[in-house]
């Protein structure tokens, strides 16, 4: 960041950042080098704290999106079932286990009695510690137990994402693979291909440098054939303009079908209502 | 507090801290439905987006006590946890040029809050941000837009927009300004 380590004014530098820190708007470099500042001047550090206290509620306006319930509430349960696990005593009680003759003194009651009593007080808190701590690692295990059976899910999401990935690969890039190019009838800097593999009937779409649409409108994704437009897919770019689309749809390899992408209503629309941004069509 | 107006978002942060499972679910209950379409909103990946939201409410379980009024409200707290796990996988996404595949059969959606009393002060203080917002210059408010809700630092607005790096520089740092009053008066005192 080298306009922040400039000999004069730094520390005023250093302070004009502070708000693009407190919305975390810096390079991973750049904000290195204003903690680094921060730490050493107490008015900026009070500064950034007032200012991520405020900038924080910005996130009230984040986009109201509708959310999938189900997920949401699957979310929770695994919340409180990691929680409840967590929380299960894992410290070895410091119950007696034994009962030394000093902690018992009973001179009124015959010796032999006593002795009885003694043997008969220090089995039953052994007997009772002894539950106690057969509970508590039996709460240990079954929380390992839980703690063993989370990771084995990991480990199975995880294979199975390499293993979709792995899909992917092979949806653009087999021998019955069409690629299929689009191109935007006007100067717009936009491009995109479309691959069909038309041994499964997957179709992967990719876009880059989409501009953003205006609030309330999506991009849909058409296939065309003959004068015959169908619906594949609404969808949204990420903020840098990029796409990826991936959908089964059967068709007749043969076909020579075309592929266009449209601005429509949020939702998206039955029949295309505008011009398309980008068209392309299988080749021969 | 939004859900009963009886249990403060403060109380079930010191219950967690106690090992009650049930108040996370509670916190969850009041937060969940801003957090998540904030994050989806970054990270554009519901997938990733359901692993922040989990992690974020697993990090306030695990660390109820590091949580410090003066700082923020407990609200805020969860959202620059939740917002700063979804920049660093949104950036490190970014640095492979890796990007998830959008789901082309989603599933059926529906209205994220449920609560009426959750509705109303989540739409009361929605309703002061967005007006702060609208009272910006529009290329303040697009910068900020950006910068916030998508994730993206100075230079790739910079980038993105065609605008100086130091033009970019000086709408954060107005915006900021300007968002100071009313925004500081809705983290102190709330509606």
């Amino acid at each position: 960041m080298a306009d922040l380590h400039g000999a004069n004014g730094e520390h005023e530098m250093f302070r004009e950042a502070l708000g693009a820190a407190a919305i975390d708007a810096l390079s991973d470099e750049e904000m290195k080098s204003v903690l680094e500042h921060v730490a050493h001047c107490e008015s900026c550090s009070a500064e950034l704290s007032a200012l991520r206290r405020y900038a924080s509620q910005l996130s009230y306006a984040a986009p109201i999106e509708p959310i999938d319930q189900a997920r949401s509430d699957r979310v929770r349960k695994q919340l409180i079932a990691r929680a409840k696990a967590d929380r299960q005593p894992l410290e070895i009680s410091s119950a007696k286990l034994t009962t030394s003759k000093e902690d018992i003194v009973q001179p009124q009651i015959p010796k032999r009695r006593v002795v009885n009593w003694v043997t008969a007080a220090a089995l039953a808190a052994s007997v009772v510690a002894l539950a106690a701590l057969v509970s508590e690692r039996r709460g240990l295990l079954e929380s390992l137990d839980r703690e063993r059976a989370g990771r084995v899910s990991e480990v199975a999401a995880l294979r199975g994402e390499l293993s979709e990935r792995d899909a992917a690969l092979s949806t653009i890039t087999g021998p019955s693979v069409k690629v299929i190019a689009l191109a935007a009838p006007t100067a717009r800097p936009v491009g995109a291909v479309m691959f069909w593999d038309r041994a499964s009937d997957q179709w992967t779409f990719i876009a880059h440098d989409l501009p953003r649409l205006e609030l309330g409108r999506t991009y849909q994704l058409w296939l065309v054939l003959g004068t015959s437009p169908r619906s594949i897919a609404v969808f949204a770019p990420d903020a840098l303009g990029y796409a990826r689309v991936s959908i089964r749809m059967p068709l007749d390899p043969n076909a020579r079908p075309q592929v266009a992408v449209t601005d429509e209503p949020g939702g998206g629309s039955t029949l295309p209502t505008t011009n398309p941004i980008m068209v392309g069509q299988v080749s021969g | 507090m939004p859900d009963t107006g009886v249990v403060s978002d403060e109380e079930l942060l010191r219950r967690m801290h106690n090992g009650d499972a049930d108040s996370l679910g509670r916190l969850y209950d009041r937060w969940s439905p801003l957090l998540f379409p904030l994050v989806v909103h970054l990270l554009t990946d519901p997938d990733e987006a359901e692993d922040v939201v989990q992690e974020t409410f697993w990090q306030a379980w695990r660390h109820a006590d590091r949580y410090d009024a003066a700082r923020s409200d407990v609200a805020g707290w969860l959202f620059v946890i939740a917002r700063s796990k979804a920049l660093m996988r949104l950036r490190a996404r970014r640095r492979r040029r890796e990007e998830p595949l959008p789901s082309a059969d989603a599933p059926e959606l529906v209205a994220p809050l449920a609560d009426p009393a959750v509705n109303a002060e989540l739409a009361g203080r929605r309703a002061i941000v967005l007006a702060a917002l609208a009272g910006l210059p529009p290329e303040q408010r697009h910068t900020v837009d950006l910068a916030y809700f998508h994730g993206m630092t100075q230079q790739e607005i910079a980038e993105r927009t065609g605008q100086p790096l130091g033009t970019v520089k000086g709408r954060i740092r107005l915006a900021l300004e300007k968002l100071r009053q009313p925004l500081a008066a809705l983290a102190e005192g709330g509606l």
